[in-house]
């Protein structure tokens, strides 16, 4: 088990280092750069030589950045700072970048952590129970309800719910308040709705996940054992069956996670919460190199932590893993 | 001390649980005309048909028959565990209780604490994430009280039945690190522990290396004799059949077409399945091994009438489109255990095997390799 671990914590660094490097590299290979915003030009690539603006200017802002240096000495900068906690100045706001990111990261949190959370705990029990009854109609409803809310088009129901329950019924605030962020506890009443809509994608995925591994350990020679020796059906059915039929279903969790990231983007659009993903999106439309990179490694550090998380858990549930079989 | 004695003291768990002692040939699992309908889609499968069968203690009742002639579906029926869609007639009693109609719970009662199957899947009976110690302790809870430690011993003393002497070993294994021979000793020794009486064990063999069956086969008859426990051995192999079995019963088609003492049955075939079973056989003649063919299933024959075996067999007459009963075959059987065959045309059969053996054919060569 221990040497699967140290395994798995070395291909996630090697993933981690990866990302990074990837994610620095990236800049160099988009069309412009953010002299020419900052300085307001609308000139071309900034080896082009920059329209309106004196090349000197130019020249000067790109030492005060840093990036007169080779772009392996800038990489090593960034990695070294980051070790330091200074992940750089934003370059739309002068801001340090983690203090928007701190800012920005509460309410994601809030959205994907809760949804998550709905997902697995709501869709799995769905889950369990459509396979448990998958010869009767629940069972049967349960399922056809996971397909549903699969295929519906989560922008499509995220701005009819908050159309419809936030400004028509007003059941619930259809958008973030404006002025000083509210404190946590607030902050519950404005991501309920957002949370739940998120939780409908990632949860049906679960539900179903779960269903299929969970209807096919049931047809197992070991299950028919367990019925043959005469043991409860809630042992068999939450022991015996859910410990085998979970691993896949663990496995799935970051991902489902990743899939809540990119979800939360679109929600907090709509909703006008200002969290990571629409942190991103402004940061992406101003050419804020330091706040993207900085988000897209965080979230591949989560994502990366989480595999490993999945793999230990999975280790945990199957000896056979465990043991490298 | 003998497991039994260990284990007096039980409590009676469900009152329709008749907890009295066994006695050696009391009669323990009586099945009665019946029958097992699966109704899916439309489609209506007659899968067992006025099947009677009696497990005494102390004997082995084998049963043969090619894949889909109801063998397993007999055994399902009589812990209750068909699968959805299946409709029971008849009955099946566990000593004077009848199962058939019995709730699920109240099935539980007898599931592995009174009938325990054993079946054929060897790497797979057990749950493979779950330490086999674990496995055994939870099925021993399910069926008795006791403190942890009673329990234990109980499930040690059942391991030394099936010969696994390592307790520890086996208990902190998981199934996958134990060979299939022990898997399928573990799952007998679960049965034990729990203290079933009637065995029903679904070509338990099949999946093991011939060594390793001639083992498992040896240890079921032991126990059989020792724990005094009825059991029910299907099998396809004939030759394990024999040598664990006092009666036997052959399958066609959901019926049985024949029924009484091992030796009567292949050695004077009364139906012509058992007889081309027979001959199915590999026989040595010089160095060449012979292996007969049996014709393949006609069309699926449905409720309509006649012999359910007319299609195959080569003994067919114009009779033979009447549906035959289980008719008493006169060859000097007991009357305990008669011997009985399905078809209008055993005489024809007798008269062939035996004028064969009048003839004295003593052929070594022609003795089927068993």
């Amino acid at each position: 088990m221990r040497k699967m671990i140290l395994r798995r914590v070395a291909t996630s660094a090697i993933t981690v280092v990866g990302c990074s490097i990837l994610v620095f590299v990236l800049r160099y290979l988009l069309p412009g750069g953010p002299i020419q915003d900052m300085l307001g030009g609308s000139g071309q690539s900034g080896g082009g030589g920059g329209g309106t603006v004196p090349l000197t200017e130019i020249r000067a802002l790109e030492n005060r950045l840093g990036l007169n240096h080779p772009v392996w000495v800038q990489y090593w900068d960034w990695v070294v700072g980051i070790f330091h906690g200074n992940f750089g100045r934003s370059y739309y706001s002068d801001e340090p970048v983690r203090t928007v990111l701190i800012q920005r990261l509460g309410p994601s949190l809030e959205l994907i952590v809760g949804a998550l959370a709905i997902a697995v705990v709501v869709g799995g029990g769905l889950g369990i129970y459509s396979a448990i009854a998958r010869e009767r109609k629940g069972g049967r409803a349960v399922l056809a309800l996971s397909g549903l809310g699969l295929s519906i088009p989560d922008f499509w129901l995220a701005t009819i719910a908050a159309g419809f329950l936030g400004l028509e019924l007003h059941l619930f605030p259809p958008i973030w308040p404006a002025g000083p962020d509210p404190s946590f506890v607030d902050s519950i009443h404005y991501v309920i709705l957002p949370v739940l809509l998120l939780s409908i994608v990632a949860g049906a995925f679960i539900c179903r996940q779960l269903h299929s591994s969970m209807a096919e350990t049931l047809r197992s020679p070991y299950i028919r054992t367990a019925w043959a020796t005469g043991l409860r059906p809630r042992t068999i059915y939450m022991n015996y069956a859910l410990r085998n039929a979970i691993g896949p279903v663990v496995t799935l969790i970051p991902l489902a996670f990743a899939a809540l990231v990119s979800g939360t983007v679109l929600v907090e659009y709509i909703f006008d919460i200002p969290g990571l993903g629409s942190e991103i999106v402004t940061a992406v439309i101003n050419l804020d190199y330091p706040v993207v990179q900085a988000t897209v490694l965080l979230l591949a550090i989560v994502v990366a932590i989480l595999n490993l998380l999945a793999d230990i858990g999975l280790g945990l549930l199957d000896p056979r893993v465990r043991r490298g079989v | 001390m003998s497991l039994r004695d260990l284990l007096k003291g039980r409590e009676p768990g469900d009152p329709l649980v008749d907890a009295s002692p066994v006695q050696e040939g009391e009669e323990l699992l009586t099945v009665e005309q019946l029958g097992v309908v699966f109704q899916r889609g439309g489609v209506r499968t007659e899968a067992v048909r006025e099947l009677s069968l009696r497990l005494r203690s102390g004997h082995v009742l084998g049963v043969a028959g090619e894949s889909g002639s109801g063998k397993t579906t007999a055994g399902l029926a009589a812990i209750g565990l068909l699968p959805a869609g299946a409709s029971v007639t008849g009955s099946i009693k566990y000593r004077d209780q009848e199962l058939v109609g019995l709730s699920d719970k109240q099935m539980r009662a007898f599931r592995g604490s009174e009938i325990a199957m054993v079946f054929q899947e060897t790497g797979t009976a057990l749950n493979p994430v779950i330490r086999v110690g674990d496995q055994l302790m939870t099925a021993a809870r399910a069926h008795r009280s006791g403190t942890r430690a009673q329990l234990r011993a109980q499930i040690e003393s059942a391991l030394d039945e099936v010969r696994l002497h390592d307790h520890d070993h086996v208990m902190r294994s998981y199934p996958d690190e134990l060979s299939g021979g022990m898997c399928q000793r573990v799952v007998i020794a679960m049965a034990l522990s729990c203290g079933s009486k009637v065995l029903l064990a679904d070509e338990p063999t099949t999946a093991l290396d011939v060594s390793v069956q001639r083992e498992i086969i040896e240890l079921i008859g032991e126990l059989v004799r020792r724990e005094k426990l009825a059991a029910m051995m299907v099998s396809h192999d004939l030759g394990v059949l024999t040598e664990l079995c006092d009666e036997l019963v052959v399958m066609h088609m959901g019926e049985v077409v024949e029924i009484g003492p091992v030796d009567a049955v292949l050695g004077e075939p009364a139906h012509p399945y058992t007889k081309a079973l027979l001959d199915c056989l590999p026989r040595l003649h010089g160095d060449k091994v012979v292996l007969p063919e049996l014709a393949q299933y006609g069309q699926p024959v449905t409720s309509e009438g006649g012999c359910r075996f007319r299609h195959r067999c080569p003994l067919r007459a114009d009779l033979c489109e009447n549906h035959p009963d289980l008719m008493t075959v006169e060859d000097g059987s007991h009357d305990d255990a008669p011997h009985a065959a399905r078809c209008w045309r055993s005489d024809v059969l007798l008269a062939e095997s035996g004028s064969a053996a009048r003839l004295g054919q003593t052929d070594p060569s022609s003795t089927p390799v068993l």
